[in-house]
């Protein structure tokens, strides 16, 4: 349940006339769990952050990696429990824990320590948040409000596409199991936050170092020797040393860049690069040859996860739903994202989405339930955040009624098998602060002339700051130009969503710039904005400590 | 949204769905000796088929090894929707009415009051005495007919609504069935005693007793239009109709407590989840205090005192739905004052009156300054000791006027605030505040549409409620309820309202009527619902009339002159109309501003005079369910 402004995601009324009042109570209640099961895991790629600098230097490849991370999170499952609906399936991402799952499991699995353990901060072992899981797919049976007449009865409202699509209601944000385990498990760092008050943007990270090569080189006269690529993000410098045997003469070391091999060190002996990018090293010999050793190190100060107990693992990720209500109250908005519009869009002083028109969607072209009151709501966006790379893999998804134009123009067709409405969205990924594909058409402009212009429209060139921005989703004023990694940076850091996008002085380039060296909720705003879980941990411990 | 028909009825109509596949054709009116009319059923077709059933006067010739007579068909299901089902039902009521006139007058006057007594009646027999209608041994046919009695003789009571149908086949083949060749003296008699009308009136017909009978086994759906409860001003009869029932029955397994419990709220001082009666059990109770030795009143209840307040409060006082929050006007460092009973500490706030929180407990109202919201998250996260109500998360929407009444919708719905005429209750006076009754008076319903990330106003909705005031809307968002005064403003009772929805395609609503369900004639201040919409709670200063209920003889017996404008909490419930005081206050004290968390604990304040106020919880409304 979502409560007022929250993520950097949430919407705003622009108007400031009413603003949100009350909460959008219809999470995943407890029968819906049991309906659900236990959430699916998601199946991260774990090579994938091999492929870092690949996908840092390419918006063609970032993009197809993208769209296979949305084909998995929107893969069919089906549901737990049998449906009246022949092969009732939900997307894998409709699984997922909500705020009332991460209650009803934390409570569980604390209420569960001694006194003793719950004073020392005792930690939860994976086989107990296994069985709190379980635990929490039949916690409805254990109601008396939930027999188990009423149970079947609500299963067999259950009758058709629109209705199972209500299971899990209209709650925000959901979360993998790998997200919902780390954060309980995390309990002691999250009250320790919450205690101390959140850290400040400089923590000293904890440095250690990468041996990448060590390898003996031998040249003859005039000869030369590459290596690489070598990928070396933010925050991280590449030490290569080059140590000739003795009685050689040296050779010249050299450390290139990018695409055009520039030349970012010339020497002979040790060369040290901090800029981000894709490297190569090149050993050139002089005129009596060379033999010595090449030494490949690179230096990583690993950013403070101050909040957690360490980074999230590959398979965490949470997403951000923005469903909308259809009624004649709230005319469901259409928004350009084409090239001339992004444009326009980016020009302004404080770029903000402006709808371009309003339109009905049909049930079959968009992702829709049906609430028992008759209430329709219709999936305008998702935004996805996978841990599988270092800054998170930041993905959004957005309903067009012009869906095969710019950023669904490289839609593969992984996702078009899926079926259903799932072809009417269009998607927009960012994987760093910064954009290292000099290539302002992202490698689209011979195959997908829209998405090219669109991508270029919003390039600021290399090493500018990249761009992802959903039109339903970051609705608030100065997020049409956003990039997801920037706002989620601050995650429990007291910075507040709102601040980041506009607070030009402190967060430059509308907050898409790095702004700090620690990443206090390793960037998840489930703790502190929208579900505010670390408040509800520290209720659940303040409830277990009072008399 | 409000269903009239409850799961249970519903699997009531489908019983007989079933059963009217047995069949029943025809039936011929029997003249007997009793010289009033009766109907049996055609003996060529359902009756006779069991030799030693059929009377010998029916003129059926049994074969032997023919099948057992199966029961006729006690009532055929009707089809037709509630709103023409309720015309025709009403109108047979009338011809009721005019038929038992003579022989009990107003017996059956049709009256809502009225209606709802039968409909309690009918419903307790159609769980009981009618659960068999196959009567397919003797035993379950006499079984029948002992349950029809009270005390050894035919108790029209017992049947309610199905008093009217005495005469029709069924109950003829439960006497034949029962009691065998001598079946008949005894059924005259029970007619002569149960029917409605009384013999020898014209009884109604088969097609009018499934009208009138499917009308009360739906609960009597629009009743409230078809029987408008019209009072003059300045009276007050109480009735509460079946849909307040039906209300209470879903509230019970949807509203909030179900709702919280299934998301695991964590109630405050409850070791184990689901036992209400073990909450707060560390906390002293009032008997033992110098203070409250007597305030419990209710049998088997526990009052206990939570927290001393230390300062002045300021009108009204409110517990968050976990009861772990107290929130009130006043404090020492601030404006406003939200107390942590977990904590065991008061938060000083940056307003000044009239908070409210969401009944899911995700956020709370202040007013002061304008109408501030905020996420209960700047409670819980950490350890405040201030609030400016500016923190994170915090808003100031317009258009929320002070006595607003906040709720959240439940299952993904709209969410409403309304608005009416009141007065201020600061809880200072020796009276109850009085109540301003206009003529032009009206309720106006704001929705507040739920876009899927908050909410927003979109339309408002009126009704005219001439000289009804200081209006309440449920947590659920199901009734409303207002005061009315007895003309002089001095309040005289509760008018409870349930909100109908009319929907159009995509569930927009399209139209709110508010029609009035119930009328509760007590004096007392601004009301407020349990979370379930299973009671009403609010506080009354002692008038001479109250003096017989304190324990006195009389107004005039002078041991009851200092008791004058103390002030009790009273609970009413909705579905009988009972009212209890379940506090027993002593001169000079005032127990104020009651209001429900979710479990059903009340909490409430106590003023002595001077400093502290108490903070107070009872569980009477648990222990009286």
């Amino acid at each position: 349940m979502s409560l007022l402004a929250a993520g950097c995601a949430e919407p705003v009324d622009p108007s400031g006339v009413c603003g949100e009042v009350g909460s959008a109570t219809g999470a995943a209640t407890a029968p819906d769990r049991r309906v659900l099961g236990a959430a699916a895991d998601y199946p991260a790629d774990l090579a994938l952050e091999g492929r870092y600098g690949e996908l840092v230097r390419s918006q063609r490849v970032r993009r197809a990696a993208a769209w296979d991370a949305v084909a998995k999170l929107l893969a069919p499952v089906p549901t737990h429990e049998a449906l009246p609906t022949a092969d009732a399936t939900v997307p894998l991402w409709r699984t997922f824990y909500d705020r009332e799952d991460f209650g009803r499991i934390f409570q569980n699995l604390y209420g569960e320590l001694s006194p003793e353990e719950r004073l020392a901060r005792a930690p939860l072992s994976d086989p107990r948040v296994d069985e709190a899981f379980l635990w929490n797919v039949g916690f409805v049976d254990s109601l008396g409000s939930w027999p188990e007449t009423r149970f079947q009865d609500y299963l067999a409202t259950l009758d058709s596409p629109d209705a199972v699509n209500r299971v899990g209601g209209v709650g925000r944000i959901a979360m993998s199991p790998a997200m919902t385990r780390h954060i309980a498990q995390s309990y002691p760092q999250v009250l320790d936050c919450l205690d101390d008050g959140p850290p400040g943007p400089e923590v000293a990270g904890v440095p250690r170092e990468d041996p990448l090569l060590r390898e003996a080189v031998a040249l003859g006269p005039c000869s030369s020797a590459g290596f690489g690529p070598i990928h070396i993000g933010r925050e991280e410098t590449l030490r290569v040393t080059l140590v000739p045997r003795e009685g050689s003469d040296v050779a010249r070391l050299m450390v290139l860049e990018g695409p055009d091999d520039d030349l970012v060190c010339d020497g002979t002996r040790e060369c040290e690069v901090d800029a981000p990018g894709d490297h190569s090293v090149r050993v050139v010999a002089g005129e009596s040859g060379f033999a010595g050793t090449l030494d490949v190190r690179r230096s990583v100060v690993d950013a403070p996860v101050t909040c957690l107990a360490g980074a999230f693992p590959a398979d965490a990720v949470s997403v951000a739903a923005e469903w909308r209500r259809i009624d004649p109250a709230l005319p469901f908005p259409t928004f350009d994202t084409s090239a001339a519009a992004l444009a326009e869009l980016v020009a302004t002083e404080t770029p903000t989405w402006v709808p371009d028109g309003e339109i009905l969607p049909g049930d079959a072209g968009i992702h829709s339930q049906r609430l028992e009151s008759g209430a329709r709501f219709v999936l305008a966006g998702l935004h996805i955040r996978t841990r599988e790379l270092p800054q998170g893999f930041a993905i959004t998804l957005w309903w067009s009624a012009d869906p095969d134009t710019d950023f669904g123009a490289d839609r593969p067709e992984s996702i078009r098998a899926l079926g259903g409405p799932w072809a009417n969205y269009k998607m927009c990924v960012a994987v760093d602060f910064t954009e290292l594909d000099d290539d302002p058409e992202g490698g689209f402009g011979t195959d997908a002339p829209t998405l090219a212009a669109a991508l270029s429209a919003v390039h600021e060139g290399r090493g500018g700051p990249t761009w992802c921005s959903n039109p339903y989703i970051d609705a608030a004023p100065g997020l049409a130009v956003g990039n997801c990694v920037g706002c989620h940076q601050h995650g429990m850091s007291g910075v507040r969503p709102g601040e980041v996008a506009t607070d030009e002085a402190r967060f430059p380039s509308n907050g898409r710039l790095p702004a700090r060296s620690n990443y206090p909720s390793d960037g998840s705003w489930a703790l502190d904005a929208g579900d505010d879980l670390a408040a509800r941990i520290n209720e659940i411990v303040d409830f277990f400590s009072s008399p | 949204m409000l269903t009239p028909r409850t799961p249970s009825l519903l699997s009531s109509l489908l019983l007989f769905t079933s059963l009217g596949a047995c069949g029943d054709d025809g039936r011929a009116p029997l003249e007997t000796d009793a010289g009033f009319d009766m109907q049996v059923p055609d003996a060529g077709t359902d009756m006779a088929t069991e030799p030693d059933a059929g009377p010998e006067d029916s003129g059926v010739d049994a074969a032997p090894d023919m099948p057992p007579e199966m029961a006729p068909v006690f009532r055929n299901p009707v089809e037709t929707d509630d709103e023409t089902l309720a015309s025709e039902a009403v109108a047979i009521l009338f011809t009721l009415q005019a038929a038992t006139a003579t022989t009990c007058p107003g017996c059956y006057e049709v009256t809502r009051a009225n209606i709802r007594r039968l409909w309690d009646q009918t419903m307790a027999s159609w769980g009981t005495c009618f659960g068999d209608l196959d009567l397919v041994t003797p035993e379950a046919a006499q079984a029948a007919l002992d349950c029809f009695e009270t005390e050894g003789a035919p108790d029209r009571d017992r049947l309610g609504v199905f008093a009217t149908g005495a005469s029709l086949p069924w109950f003829g083949f439960a006497f034949r069935r029962a009691l065998g060749d001598d079946w008949e003296e005894p059924y005259l008699a029970f007619v002569a005693d149960v029917r409605i009308p009384t013999p020898p009136e014209t009884a109604l017909t088969q097609e009018q007793f499934d009208v009138l009978t499917e009308w009360f086994l739906r609960g009597t759906p629009d009743v409230e239009r078809q029987v408008p409860h019209l009072q003059p001003r300045g009276s007050c009869e109480s009735f509460a109709d079946a849909s307040v029932a039906l209300l209470a029955e879903e509230g019970a397994i949807s509203g909030w407590p179900a709702r919280n419990e299934a998301a695991a709220m964590l109630m405050h001082g409850c070791p184990t989840p689901g036992s209400p009666l073990d909450c707060l059990s560390t906390y002293p109770e009032a008997a033992d205090t110098a203070a409250g030795a007597d305030w419990n009143v209710v049998a088997g209840s526990k009052t206990r005192v939570l927290f001393e307040v230390p300062y002045d409060s300021s009108y009204w006082t409110k517990t968050s739905p976990s009861g772990r929050f107290v929130a009130h006007g006043g404090g020492i460092s601030a404006g406003a004052s939200i107390i942590d009973l977990s904590r065991d500490v008061s938060v000083g706030v940056d307003a000044s009156f009239d908070p409210g929180f969401f009944p899911d407990g995700s956020g709370f109202m202040f007013q002061g300054g304008g109408t501030k919201v905020c996420p209960t998250s700047i409670l819980t996260a950490g350890d405040p000791t201030t609030l400016t109500l500016t923190e994170p998360g915090c808003t100031s929407p317009d258009g929320i006027g002070l006595y607003q009444h906040v709720g959240a919708a439940l299952e993904g719905d709209d969410y409403w605030v309304v608005d009416s005429v009141w007065d201020g209750d600061p809880g200072s006076s020796d009276s109850d505040p009085s109540v301003s009754e206009r003529a032009d008076a009206d309720l106006t319903l704001y929705r507040l549409i739920n876009t899927g990330a908050g909410f927003e106003l979109s339309g408002e909705f009126f009704e005219q409620v001439p000289f009804e005031a200081s209006a309440v809307i449920s947590p659920t968002m199901r009734v409303v309820v207002t005061q009315i005064g007895n003309g002089s403003g001095t309040p005289i009772g509760y008018v409870l309202r349930r909100i109908d929805l009319t929907r159009g395609p995509g569930g927009t609503v399209t139209n709110v009527s508010l029609p009035e369900i119930a009328r509760y004639c007590y004096p007392g201040g601004k009301a407020a619902l349990a979370l379930d919409d299973r009671y009403l709670v609010t506080h009354h200063r002692a008038t001479d009339a109250d003096a017989v209920d304190l324990g006195f003889t009389g107004p005039s017996d002078p041991e009851f002159a200092p008791y004058r404008g103390i002030s009790n909490i009273y609970l009413v419930d909705l579905i009988s109309g009972e009212r209890t005081r379940i506090t027993n206050m002593q001169p000079g004290q005032r127990a104020l501003f009651p209001s429900f968390r979710s479990d059903g604990w009340i909490y409430y304040l106590v003023r002595t005079g001077s400093l502290p106020e108490y903070v107070v919880a009872t569980d009477a409304a648990i222990v009286l369910r």
